[in-house]
């Protein structure tokens, strides 16, 4: 036995003597904790909470343990029955607010902890929240003279040359509608029934006090076609779209601020009915415990926010985010009101290859190509792969044109030949995604990868 | 944008795992401004993550090291793309001289306890994460260092209190779990040990350290396996001399028995089953994995855990030794000698190793050598078995097949260890 052990098991008898010393079974429990027994530690509380059942010190210190050991729903319920007028639980609760990335609510009620004991006051939660901390201290940059302020959760800074906010990007009608994206049959109509009937058929979702919002998450291979869906979404219920894609929010990390983003979903508010696109969205809600620095933090926390529309209507704001590595993303962007239905944008199936094929070929000296045929050699093609084969087989033809003199319009074999050199992307892509539906498929959200590589 | 700018968004898009991306703004940065180091050496970081250009990657790295040697970063990302490149040894000189640069830096100490670690030297690796873990407490690669090297300098207990804790305290972290997992593997709890493997891979799909795991935790739920991986387990610990040392006495022991038994039968009873156990163990040593491996395309769990060579390995393998039971079966009708049956059985046993040895390899070169050295074998092994067939004496041919094989057994070993150079 070594020596921590007989000092452990010391404290252990004097705490099971002296069951009502807080102070001990405090520093007992807390040994534990950081020796990282939580095991030990549980028991020994459950040990004490049966006599002294009731009390709240002692509950306090076992939502502790628990929001130690990541039982973030245990912590949570133990410290709501007993926060009423029990300050320490609620400093205890905004960490947990904190971590159910609830930074708002989390900074109230650390607010009113802290301002009816400063005692409780913990500055590194604190700068975590945003209260009270000068930004510089993180920054470390004096060079570009940035000034900045950590307001309530979010970071106010001020840059020189973007001082006053970002002049307004573009706001784009698109033409293209959904009869002009090839096939995707399932998730078009999942489309239509989350943002575009509440568009078209507005009253109908009012008699029914239905609020009109929330977001699709479409995930899938690059290249098959989320974005022009998102386009073609913007057009078929003839809204306004703005887009925001990996540069945009790389400067949001950088120097810039979460303001860009506020003046982004402001814009879009100011030109409603809007479909908000998020290109690459992993980029912006990667995983928040996946991130080292702070700063990200306080970015994914902002779009949660703007995603709830907590200051601000989001009414009639339709918000769909693209992205490749769904599994990036934090768990807390796929809430009720936020990216609420999860979509799959497969390779195209056959018809939809066909119709791809067809547009593609379209203006080009064709000789009786036989589509259906390429199309069904395509299985796993994705939209951009197509492009590349007609591409390569144009070249193809182009050189052999000009060393024979003689221009030849392209034929089926030509592309058949081509197949064997193009392989398709999207095969890495699956060989990932793969892993990910297999392994850490909670709550069936990738099923439809199981699905559709028949592993199911 | 200033350059420190560029870097900063250089370093999220890496962050962020878009190695593409991040070239891009690199290259945008080094047009302005040639000379910057630390553009240089994450340039050639990000390129490192395409294997087919670690060359260029090299070159660029080198020009950062040139244009600014005293940044210890730019030796660390040095060392990173040397040990992609498996120059092992010039991997250690950069990152020494990161660490003589800044000592009190973590990374640097895992990835100098990992390099160790490639080189069996355990000990000092153990040194070395240690030494990172004092500067900072938990640094993922020098905890799961530790952990790896306390298991293989045989304190296996110590391996899973370290991992246990580990986990307490980063458990989102997928390295964690799959570091426990070994360790618990190692101490015989496979089912906790198969838990942590998959908790591991919950967490990060891809984790080929888990995988690995994962496949070697499913075979020890077999007992077969389990024996002769606790074996073989063992045999890795000891000092590669002492294990040649062994591996060598005892088949000079065994040949001594067996001459020994040749001239004394009533010896027969003990030394045959020795002699087969042997044999056996040696067998194992070689196939052990694509054998049982055979068995877990089976496992509900299991089958999707293999990878596409594996398959590969334990089909032909499989193929091999049901290939060898048939024609022993037919040699012994067509000769009418039942005994007669086990010699091609035992040669397609032999048969294996050379396979093995294939999929092991890989150097370019070795793999090709050691494809030919199989077929070779494999074109030997047919001539006999038709000569067997037909019924003609071909003593000498099963000699030096016997024999090529054993020789097979060192020269394998030299070809497995070829590493490929880039």
């Amino acid at each position: 036995m070594s020596d921590l052990d007989v000092t452990l098991k010391a404290l252990r008898e004097a705490v099971d003597l002296a069951p009502d010393n807080h102070a001990l079974v405090q520093h007992y429990i807390r040994t534990l904790l950081d020796l990282t027994r939580y095991d030990e530690a549980e028991s020994c509380l459950s040990d004490l909470l049966s006599i002294r059942s009731g009390q709240r010190e002692l509950q306090l210190l076992q939502a502790e343990v628990f929001y130690r050991q990541g039982k973030n729903s245990h912590a949570m319920a133990i410290v709501e029955t007993i926060s009423g007028d029990f300050l320490p639980a609620q400093v205890l609760m905004a960490r947990l607010l904190y971590r159910a990335g609830e930074v708002q609510r989390a900074v109230q009620v650390y607010r009113l902890a802290v301002d009816q004991d400063e005692r409780l006051a913990d500055p590194a939660f604190a700068s975590l929240l945003g209260i009270g901390m000068d930004w510089d201290e993180e920054a470390e940059d004096d060079e570009v003279g940035e000034a900045a302020e950590v307001v309530e959760g979010r970071i106010r800074q001020a840059v020189g040359e973007t001082d006053g906010g970002q002049p307004d990007r573009e706001v784009e009608k698109p033409k293209v509608r959904f009869e002009d994206v090839g096939g995707m049959e399932a998730v078009k109509e999942q489309i239509r029934v989350k943002i575009i009937y509440p568009v078209t058929h507005a009253d109908m979702y009012a008699a029914y006090g239905k609020q009109v919002g929330g977001g699709i998450l479409m995930f899938g291979p690059p290249g098959c076609g989320k974005t022009y869906l998102a386009r073609a979404t913007a057009g078929e219920v003839d809204a306004a779209f703005l887009s925001i894609g990996i540069n945009d929010v790389l400067d949001m990390w950088i120097g810039n601020s979460e303001r860009n983003l506020h003046e982004f979903f402001e814009q879009a508010r100011r030109n409603r009915p809007c479909v908000v696109f998020f290109d690459e969205v992993d980029a912006l809600g990667a995983s928040r415990s996946d991130m080292r620095q702070s700063a990200g933090r306080h970015l994914v926390n902002q779009f949660l926010a703007e995603l709830d529309g907590l200051e601000s209507d989001n009414q009639g704001l339709l918000i769909l985010g693209a992205t490749n590595a769904p599994w990036h993303i934090d768990s807390a962007f796929r809430r009720p009101g936020r990216f609420d239905r999860v979509l799959f944008v497969p390779p195209p199936d056959a018809a939809a290859r066909e119709e791809i094929l067809r547009i593609k070929l379209a203006g080009k000296p064709v000789d009786d190509v036989n589509i259906a045929k390429i199309a069904a050699r395509t299985k796993d093609f994705s939209g951009a792969d197509l492009q590349a084969v007609v591409d390569t087989a144009i070249e193809g033809k182009l050189q052999q044109a000009i060393q024979t003199g003689k221009p030849t319009p392209l034929k089926t074999a030509d592309l058949l030949n081509v197949l064997k050199q193009v392989r398709p992307t999207t095969r890495e892509w699956f060989a990932s995604a793969r892993n990910h539906a297999l392994y850490a498929n909670q709550g069936g959200v990738y099923d439809e990868i199981l699905e559709y590589l028949n592993l199911k | 944008m200033n350059s420190r700018q560029v870097l900063e968004r250089a370093g999220l898009l890496i962050a962020q795992n878009r190695h593409e991306d991040a070239i891009g703004e690199l290259q945008r940065l080094l047009a302005a401004e040639p000379d910057n180091a630390r553009a240089h050496a994450w340039l050639g970081y990000c390129i490192a993550q395409d294997r087919d250009r670690l060359r260029e990657a090299a070159r660029e790295v080198e020009q950062a090291v040139h244009l600014d040697p005293d940044d210890p970063l730019v030796f660390y990302l040095q060392a990173v793309i040397c040990e992609y490149r498996n120059q092992t040894g010039e991997a250690l000189t950069a990152i020494e001289r990161s660490i003589q640069l800044d000592p009190v830096h973590a990374d640097f100490f895992g990835l100098k306890a990992g390099l160790l670690g490639r080189l069996n030297r355990w000990e000092d690796a153990l040194q070395a994460a240690e030494t990172g873990l004092q500067h900072h407490p938990e640094d993922p690669r020098c905890q799961s260092v530790r952990i790896h090297a306390l298991e293989r300098l045989g304190r296996v207990d110590d391996a899973v209190r370290q991992a246990d804790s580990a986990v307490a305290r980063a458990p989102d972290s997928a390295d964690a779990h799959a570091s426990r997992g070994w360790a618990l593997l190692q101490q015989g709890q496979i089912r906790e040990s198969q838990a942590a493997f998959r908790e591991a891979l919950r967490l990060q799909p891809n984790n080929d350290f888990a995988r690995q795991g994962m496949i070697q935790a499913l075979n020890n739920g077999n007992p077969v396996f389990r024996f002769f991986y606790a074996l073989l387990i063992r045999l890795s610990r000891l000092g590669s001399g002492v294990r040649w040392a062994l591996i060598i006495g005892a088949w000079v022991l065994i040949q001594v028995l067996d001459s020994v038994a040749a001239r004394n039968p009533s010896l027969q009873v003990w030394v045959l089953p020795l002699t087969a156990f042997y044999l056996l163990f040696v067998m194992m040593s070689w196939i052990i994995n694509p054998l049982f491996n055979t068995l877990l395309r089976f496992h509900p769990f299991g089958r999707y855990l293999l990878s596409r060579k594996e398959i590969w390995a334990s089909s032909i393998i499989a193929g091999t030794l049901v290939f060898g039971l048939v024609t022993g079966v037919v040699v012994a009708v067509t000769n009418g000698l039942p005994a007669l049956a086990l010699l091609p059985i035992l040669h397609a046993i032999y048969l294996t190793i050379p396979v093995s040895v294939a999929f092991e390899t890989e150097a370019n070169w070795a793999v090709l050598v050691s494809i030919v050295v199989a077929a070779g074998f494999g074109i030997v092994f047919l001539i006999n078995v038709l000569l067997m067939i037909v019924g003609v004496g071909v003593m000498p041919l099963l000699i030096g097949y016997t024999i090529g094989i054993v020789v097979y057994c060192f020269a394998g070993q030299a070809l497995i260890a070829a590493r490929p150079r880039y």
